[in-house]
């Protein structure tokens, strides 16, 4: 069956990346380097794209004083935001270990800037499944 | 650009090119799909936060 011409493209490329990384150690690169997988499986241009987009995302809410939230389950949205924001592997362990993201609650850009750091990491989330969605289509 | 239309055209700027370069692998598409999601992003912002206005003053 032909597809529709304007359908996404996710036609497999000859490449060996998921070859020489196997699945899982190419979706632990995909969660700690934004981008990273994509650039592993041969998509350079697509993977420093989304790193490049998603780390400035990243940077952008710590400079709006955004917070870093805890693992907190008394607070339900507290957790999800948690949950959220380490789905961004490597820069929010950065930020964990540097004690960065204590968020000023005063500052004008403290919402905007928590939104960016929660949207950041979802989106590394939604990049992770399209590393993985496009190894599998390799392998198939 | 700390204005809240600055900010939140920063916001759906960014959304904007990760979802587009994801969903196409071909340049000319993701351009015209970023540019649609932006567009929709930014007029669906003022859209319902005219809404709200009317709604709730």
């Amino acid at each position: 069956m032909v597809p529709p011409a304007n359908a996404p493209s996710r036609a497999p490329r000859a490449s060996d990346g998921e070859a020489r990384l196997g699945a899982p150690a190419l979706l632990l690169l995909a969660w700690l380097v934004p981008g990273a997988a994509q650039v592993a499986l041969g998509e350079v241009r697509k993977g420093v794209t989304l790193g490049l987009c998603i780390f400035v995302m990243f940077v952008l809410g710590l400079a709006f004083q955004g917070r870093i939230f805890p693992f907190q389950l008394s607070d339900p949205l507290v957790f999800l935001a948690a949950v959220a924001q380490w789905a961004l592997g490597l820069p929010r362990l950065a930020a964990a270990v540097g004690g960065w993201g204590t968020g000023n609650v005063t500052a004008i850009t403290y919402e905007y800037g928590s939104t960016f750091l929660i949207t950041s990491g979802l989106l590394n989330a939604l990049v992770v499944l399209d590393a993985y969605d496009r190894a599998a289509a390799r392998t198939q | 650009m700390t204005t809240h239309l600055g900010v939140m055209m920063l916001f759906a700027a960014l959304v904007s090119a990760v979802f587009a370069t994801l969903l196409y692998d071909d340049g000319r598409q993701q351009m015209r799909m970023g540019l649609r999601l932006f567009t929709g992003l930014v007029v669906g912002a003022y859209l319902v936060g005219w809404m709200m206005f009317l709604a709730f003053r």
